[in-house]
This record gives C-alpha cells, structure tokens and sequence, in this order.
C-alpha cells in the first residue's frame, strides 16, 4: 500500500450570482439579440430576428453585433441593453 | 459570461448554443456562478450554412429537448425563476494533498479513469520520489509558481505539485528548473479551443548541456529523455495543474494535435551557429550564460520537401508564403534550420539571423482581399478594424489588391538552429512566440 501526492492544482472558489428576475410577457417589451460575431455565423442571427420579428409583432426585436472578437466584453454595448432593452439573447459559436 | 454580466445588472438573458457545445456551455455557466442559467440549443454547425437552413433550424426543435426552439427561447425569458435560480454566496473547492493508502494498481487505475494522465505509462508520484526530484530546485515545496489556465478556470499550483507531475512524467531533479519555467510561463500547453493548439518548447543556454538536451540529430523525435519528458510534463501540467484537456468538457480540439504529446521540445543547436548568428536567447536580451525556455504557439511545422527552389532563401519564401498571415489573432512563421542550412544562408548573404527575418518579412506580401478571408483574420482582426483599432481599420477602407505584409512585424518571424548535419533538412511552423522566461532563477 502506498501513497501519492495528488497532481492537481487549486480550483478557484464559485462565486453564485443570483439570475436576473424574468419578464412577466415580452409585449411592449425590447429584446436585443446580439451576435457574438463568431466567423461566418451572422446569418443565424439575421435570421432568428426576423422570425421572431414576424412571430411576435407587438416586442421589438434589435439585432447587434458585439464589437470585438467574440470572446472579448462590449460595455457600450451592454450600457445600451441595460438602458433601452428589457432582455438579451446571445447567439452563438460555431 | 456575457450572459452573467447583464444578469448581474438586472436584464435577464438566455444563450443559444450549437448542440455540440451543449455540455460545455453548462458547465461554464456552473464555473462562472450561474448553473441554472437558461440555454436553448440549436443543431451544428451554423457556420457557412445558408440562410433557408438557418431558418430551419430556428423553427424546428431543440435537438436535445425536442421542443421548439422559439418557445424555448421566450420561456427562458419569462419562466419565473426558482429559489435555486436565485442563490448567491460562494462554494469552495479543494483538494487534498495526499492520496491513498492504495494500491498500486487501484492507484494508477485512478489517474487513468480520472484522466490525470496522458495515457502513456506513469510514474506514481509517491512522497519519496517528489521529495527526491524537489532536489533539483532551492525553492520550497509550498511556493506557489504561479496561474495556469488550460480548461475554463485559472488554477493555481505549488512547487510541490509541479514537482509531482514531473515524477508523473518521469523527470529527473535536474529538469526541475526548467520545467518550473514552463509552469510559471502561465502559458497552457493544451488549450480549451476546437482548433487543435500544439506549442514549441526552446531551450537555450548553458542548462542545455547540464541536463543532457538534444541538439543535434533526432533532436525533434523521441530519442532523448530530456527533450521528451520536458515536453510531456508540458502537456500533464495543462491537465492536472491548468483543469484542462479532458475531451468534450475541457478539451474540444475537433481532431486533437499529435503534437501534444510531448510539444515541439528540443534545444537550439548553439554550439553550430554560424559566426554572427546569435542563440535566441541572447536574440531576446539575454546573456549566453543564461538559461531560458521560450514558449511558443502553433499549429504544425511543414517541411521543406514540398518546396523546389535552388536557394535556401527563396525555399523559405516560399514556404512562408503560405503561412496564417499575422493579425488580431496571434500567429508567426518559426523557421528551424539544420546548421547546414544556416550556414546556405550566411553563403547568399545573410549574415545574421535578424537579416532572413527582415528578408522574409518585406518580400512576403498577400492582397487584402484574400486576407480577410482567412479564417482567424476574420475572427479577430476584422472586428478589432471595426473597432477603430490599426492597423485594420485603415486597412478596411483600402481597396482588395492592396498588398500589405503578411507578418505584422519581422520581429514574428523565428530563426532556430537545431539538427545533426546529416541533410540541408529545415522545417517551417506557424509557431509564435508567447514569452521567453528564465531557467536560472528556478535552480
């Protein structure tokens, strides 16, 4: 019987952030789909606004791209959200 | 983790996901304080595909859930949240020092199944063997070296546990001070991303010879024991010590790098260098008598075979004509040059290594059309041009056949020396310097 050292680093402790309070409905509300401008991937969002556009005519639906690379944070972007919008949906990789 | 960011303000969000990074992106939401955070998966890929498939696949259903992805999507957005979905506070994770008592079969069953390996036989770093092979370095066990990232989450490390993977590998003390450099680098050597990362491993200096390098024939093949333990810890460093490289959670290279085994590991070929070619260290600032490891990123190393010219400079002119142009996104040309080859070069004129680096970058030129359709250039250096950042944005307001450089600056251009002299053989790699750190503060 032996033993050995364990060869794992020291994971970070989880800080637990409590989830945004959802919308009661999405009439009269603003929603940003914003793209994260992953290569070749901005038709899907083109696409996904105009559906949803045609689905629910009363929420206005405001496509963005982020500025930057996609893994790289746009805080005049998400100033603009947190202002004019009521809820995002980021879309995708790959 | 955009996502997080609005949460944190108030916006609710939902994230859509290709299929195949369904689990990744559960995962990361767990890592970044937010397991419950609501995702709606569409099927892969979406790059490239029309518009009439990507209306298909927004009208259709979750190919994990089977309900539609619109509904999906609005549901996220409005479903009220549960007690779970509101929690706050923060969970520690920790690991314990020792393992066992065990056997040693049912502990090397342990490291396979929990993937603390790279599958090929290991040492089992039991107290005595790390207390050994920590002989190879004057710092204490407890010191922490450093930050390494190779899955989702900065981990930090000891020297004790870099000194643990290095009897996993099979290191000798000696190695210590520049596997400690390679940790302490910070830079993983396998990476989260699905393309398929390799590195480059340099050694220079005195260190070289004190710990039995190769330099000279096979230097890039497994038939030295430094060389190919140096580059092996590289790789279970990333794994245990960066929580990297378990496949399909933190690992998605879609077809993985041969070269992660043990990396592009050898040692310049100092002692060969024609008069006036300096070893890269000293290229970088060092002294001779300094040792250094200088790390770098890539993909692969081509060679020169599929090149026909008669002199060496317009052989390699040719073979960096095809390289990933340099941009946004990291990437160089690494030349690694038989000391026959070098001295060629020094009988066409090129006296010191800075000269074929300044050559091959001012006579390597692409139109800008065609570099914007590179892959990575529009990932990366497309949106920084659109953020005002130069040179791209000035480059996006020139017309498609303005020629530019394809590598940003000579200085991402790599002159090695390494090889036996047995052929006028040289490879080239998109291989890019991350950082170049000192060996000798680690004895």
């Amino acid at each position: 019987m032996i033993t050995v050292l364990n060869p794992r680093g020291q994971l970070p402790a989880i800080k637990l952030i409590p989830m945004a309070p959802r919308l009661d409905s999405i009439d009269e509300k603003t929603i940003y789909i914003v793209d994260i401008r992953w290569p070749y991937t901005q038709q899907f969002t083109v696409e996904l606004r105009d559906i949803l556009s045609e689905r629910y005519p009363n929420t206005k639906f405001i496509r963005r791209e982020k500025a930057g690379p996609y893994g790289e944070a746009d805080p005049k972007l998400w100033e603009e959200i947190q202002k004019e919008g009521d809820a995002m949906i980021l879309a995708t990789g790959h | 983790m955009h996502c997080t960011t609005l949460e944190k303000t108030g916006v609710p969000t939902v994230s859509i996901e290709a299929e195949v990074f369904a689990s990744l992106g559960k995962m990361y939401a767990g890592l970044v304080g937010m397991p419950n955070h609501r995702m709606v998966t569409v099927p892969h890929p979406i790059s490239r595909v029309p518009a009439s498939v990507c209306r298909d696949y927004i009208k259709g259903n979750d190919p994990i859930t089977g309900k539609p992805i619109i509904d999906e999507i609005i549901e996220a957005l409005t479903r009220p949240l549960t007690p779970e979905d509101m929690r706050s506070g923060t969970q520690e994770r920790s690991e314990s020092r020792l393992i066992g008592p065990d056997t040693e079969e049912t502990l090397h069953r342990l490291f396979l199944e929990n993937i603390w390996t790279d599958y090929l036989p290991i040492v089992l770093p039991t107290e005595e063997r790390v207390a050994a092979i920590l002989k190879g370095t004057s710092h204490e066990p407890d010191e922490v070296v450093g930050e390494l990232r190779s899955g989702y989450e900065a981990c930090t490390f000891t020297v004790e546990q870099v000194a643990a993977n290095a009897v996993l590998a099979g290191a000798k003390p000696e190695y210590m001070p520049v596997i400690l450099a390679v940790a302490a680098s910070g830079a993983p050597a396998i990476a989260t991303s699905t393309q398929s990362f390799g590195r480059m491993i340099v050694i220079n200096g005195p260190i070289r010879n004190e710990i039995g390098m190769n330099s000279g024939t096979g230097a890039l093949s497994p038939m030295n024991r430094a060389n190919a333990v140096i580059g092996r810890v590289a790789t279970l460093i990333s794994i245990n010590l960066g929580a990297g490289g378990v496949p399909n959670k933190t690992y998605w290279g879609s077809q993985g790098n041969v070269t992660n085994y043990s990396h592009v590991t050898f040692a310049e070929n100092e002692e060969f260098l024609p008069e006036g070619w300096e070893p890269f260290h000293v290229q970088l600032g060092y002294k001779p008598e300094e040792s250094a490891m200088s790390i770098f990123h890539g993909y692969s190393l081509f060679h020169w075979k599929d090149t026909y010219e008669k002199t060496k400079i317009d052989s390699i002119l040719n073979m960096a004509s095809r390289i990933l142009p340099s941009g946004g996104y990291k990437s160089g040309l690494s030349l690694l040059l038989d000391p026959i080859v070098a001295n060629d070069l020094v009988s066409e004129g090129f006296l010191a290594k800075e000269s074929v680096s300044k050559h091959v970058y001012e006579k390597t030129l692409l139109p800008l059309g065609e570099y914007w359709q590179y892959h990575l250039v529009n990932g990366f250096s497309l949106p920084m041009g659109q953020k005002g950042i130069e040179p791209y944005a000035s480059w996006l307001k020139q017309p498609g056949d303005t020629l530019i450089n394809r590598y940003r600056s000579a200085d991402d251009i790599t002159v090695l020396v390494v090889g036996g002299r047995t052929n006028d053989f040289w490879q080239a790699g998109d291989f890019h310097l991350i950082g170049s750190f000192s060996v000798d503060e680690w004895r």
